[in-house]
């Protein structure tokens, strides 16, 4: 059973069902494959468990962005891996070692246990999701695929209103790791990296953590907004995140284009700015998440009668971001997007943010368009976007024989 | 958005102080440039001082002389080549110059678009793009201070002259130059709070200079550095009130 955006939230206003059931046993099993939200972490870990062998990787719609796991990891390796050789066995190993941590393993198989024991002595998969994308960079000229790149791979380019900082940007191979608890996905990255060093050093990471609605609805950015109300669910969904397209190469049917922007959030200015300008640079109600013409969050902003901005201001960011034009449909994106909080920075500030990620067919047709109309929003005035990259998500692993990259690479 | 009585008159006052403040800050320009176009190198790193604190006293703060105001003041962020891209221009481009061992040479024909687009600033000026609405003024209260804090104190705008310290002091004078403007339209409790705080961040700069000399924050020392951001945060939560409270709504 697969539950669409709109039924949940109609199960949200008949009395949170699923969030209660969730936040109240801890342990809770959920059926693999059902997006049921579990959005309040228990505090003993969970034997949650998504599918590793499919035609497209989980962590994207499995589970849903609604239903997304807790805790996340974002971790970019620049390969040193000497040629495609070396290449294609670090991928294996990725793929071992992430099928082990992502179905569960008997402590006593082969190539377990592992060697860390920041999970216990056992080895709950905790809902943890593996995802392996790889940046252009991998396509020049070390490991002969020069030729054999995504069509829309670029990398990604420096938008007007970004603050680029180079420690924080690009990569060969991506990790999205993601968890019930923040546990989980450290050990995962620790048990891949330990058996990866030598050919795939660590060029940045950063952690990110999933809010529960607060109260209900769609969960809360840091700026206090309800924030992926308007993402695609379901069939919508797949039709819009998987590359199907003839024109890409044959490997890369099934895998997707991934956007990862690096947002940091002036909170501490951001407080200090009134309620309704706040809404105004939005879009949406503060405490409802409603759109500013609509009463509830489900409702559907009617642009169209608006043509001036009297509700809804025209460079309010969900409207740059999101017409609601037939034009602009198949430019919607998925977005499964998580807080930061990183430390302070220099002037004292807390330094916190948003991990952008979204997943769409073609990153050209789709998010570079919506970044293009969003360009001098006035909402930048609060935000700077400083790291991330563009990155291809690999097609699934199908079976026990296959591994990651394996049509690219044989 | 309707605003309180006074405020028209009060942003009137401010165009006529920014013009003023301008008309400096082209003085200063055209001695930077004269300085490049003798190579004066030493004098022209004096001389962009000078006319990058003009420009903070101008209160321009959070690109609110929008494109005009972005040739004069704007960052490498956003450009595909950065620090070398040749839409980066204006004062932060001839700090990088400066403080980057770039010739003479090179920087002039930058120096002399500046002398040109400080001017379109000054020609502009009561354009409701740039200070000719005064809804505009009401948020100027507050964000040239919450500019000192994202811009300078964060490091981010520090092309190489490390004067976040004498930038943010230049941006204390020109909150005190628009609090002179509002200030008698809101409660003098407030107003009379407000100073106080902000006489407490000149204390703390004060206190920071080492040898009669500011250092860039990153090489201040963190007590130092913490009581000057403490000070302002302070007086920005104070500040935040303002805007609200000269509009009428």
């Amino acid at each position: 059973m697969t539950m669409d955006r709109r039924t949940f939230l109609k199960g949200a206003a008949a009395g949170a069902a699923g969030v209660a059931l969730s936040g109240g046993i801890g342990g809770l099993i959920v059926v693999r494959g059902e997006q049921a939200p579990h959005a309040t972490p228990s505090a003993k870990p969970t034997s949650d468990s998504y599918a590793f062998h499919g035609p497209n990787q989980a962590g994207i719609l499995t589970p849903a962005p609604a239903a997304k796991q807790a805790a996340a990891c974002y971790a970019a390796f620049d390969v040193l891996a000497a040629n495609s050789t070396e290449l294609a066995d670090l991928l294996k190993t990725i793929t071992t070692r992430s099928r082990y941590l992502a179905s569960g393993v008997d402590p006593s198989a082969q190539d377990y246990p592992s060697s860390d024991t920041v999970m216990g002595p056992q080895f709950p998969t905790d809902g943890l999701t593996v995802t392996v994308s790889v940046g252009s960079s991998l396509f020049d000229d070390r490991y002969g695929l020069a030729g054999q790149s995504p069509r829309h791979l670029t990398v990604m380019p420096v938008f007007p209103d970004d603050t680029p900082d180079p420690a924080w940007l690009h990569g060969d191979l991506l990790l999205q790791l993601c968890a019930d608890h923040p546990d989980a996905v450290h050990h995962a990255l620790r048990d891949i990296t330990k058996r990866t060093r030598g050919g795939m050093p660590l060029r940045w990471k950063i952690e990110g953590y999933a809010s529960p609605p607060r109260p209900s609805g769609t969960p809360r950015n840091l700026m206090g907004f309800k924030d992926g109300t308007a993402n695609p669910t379901g069939d919508e969904a797949s039709s819009l995140v998987w590359v199907n397209d003839p024109a890409e190469p044959a490997w890369a049917i099934g895998g997707s284009y991934q956007v990862v922007r690096l947002i940091r959030m002036l909170v501490e200015f951001w407080d200090r700015v009134g309620v309704k300008e706040q809404e105004n640079l939005f879009g949406r109600m503060r405490d409802s998440g409603a759109p500013l013409d609509g009463s509830v969050e489900a409702d559907i902003p009617n642009y169209a009668v608006d043509p001036t901005g009297i509700y809804t201001p025209l460079d309010a960011h969900i409207r740059l971001a999101n017409p609601r034009t037939a034009e602009t449909a198949n430019q919607r994106i998925l977005r499964r997007s998580y807080n930061y909080d990183l430390g302070a920075d220099l002037n004292g500030n807390l330094q916190a943010g948003h991990i952008f990620v979204c997943y769409q067919q073609d990153v050209e047709r789709q998010f570079a368009k919506n970044q293009a109309r969003l360009a001098g929003e006035p909402l930048i005035d609060y935000v700077q976007p400083f790291g991330g990259g563009y990155f291809f998500v690999l097609p699934g692993v199908r079976d026990d024989n296959d591994w990651y990259g394996r049509q690219l690479l044989t | 958005m309707p605003l309180i009585p006074g405020v028209d008159q009060a942003n009137a006052d401010y165009i006529a102080y920014s013009s003023g403040i301008l008309a400096t800050l082209r003085t200063d320009v055209d001695a930077l440039r004269s300085d490049l176009a003798s190579s004066d190198l030493s004098s022209a790193r004096r001389d962009w001082l000078a006319a990058q604190l003009d420009w903070e006293r101008v209160g321009a703060s959070y690109d609110s002389f929008g494109a005009l105001g972005i040739a004069v003041d704007g960052l490498p962020d956003g450009l595909p080549e950065g620090v070398n891209d040749p839409a980066f221009t204006g004062l932060h481009r001839l700090e990088y110059g400066l403080w980057h061992d770039q010739s003479a040479a090179t920087l002039l024909p930058i120096a002399d678009r500046l002398v040109a687009d400080v001017a379109a600033v000054a020609t502009h000026l009561s354009d409701p793009d740039l200070a000719g609405n005064p809804l505009s003024l009401t948020l100027r209260v507050h964000e040239i201070l919450e500019d000192a804090l994202r811009d300078h104190l964060s490091g981010i705008d520090d092309e190489g002259a490390g004067a976040a310290y004498a930038e943010t002091s230049a941006d204390i004078d020109a909150t005190r130059a628009v609090l002179g403007m509002v200030g008698p339209l809101l409660d003098p409790h407030l107003v009379a709070d407000t100073t106080s705080q902000m006489d407490e961040l000149v204390a703390a700069l004060q206190d920071a200079k080492q040898s009669g000399q500011w250092l860039a924050p990153v090489a201040t020392p963190l007590p130092t550095r913490q009581r000057i951001d403490a000070a302002l945060g302070q007086v920005l939560e104070t500040l935040a009130i303002f805007p609200d409270l000269l509009k009428d709504d």
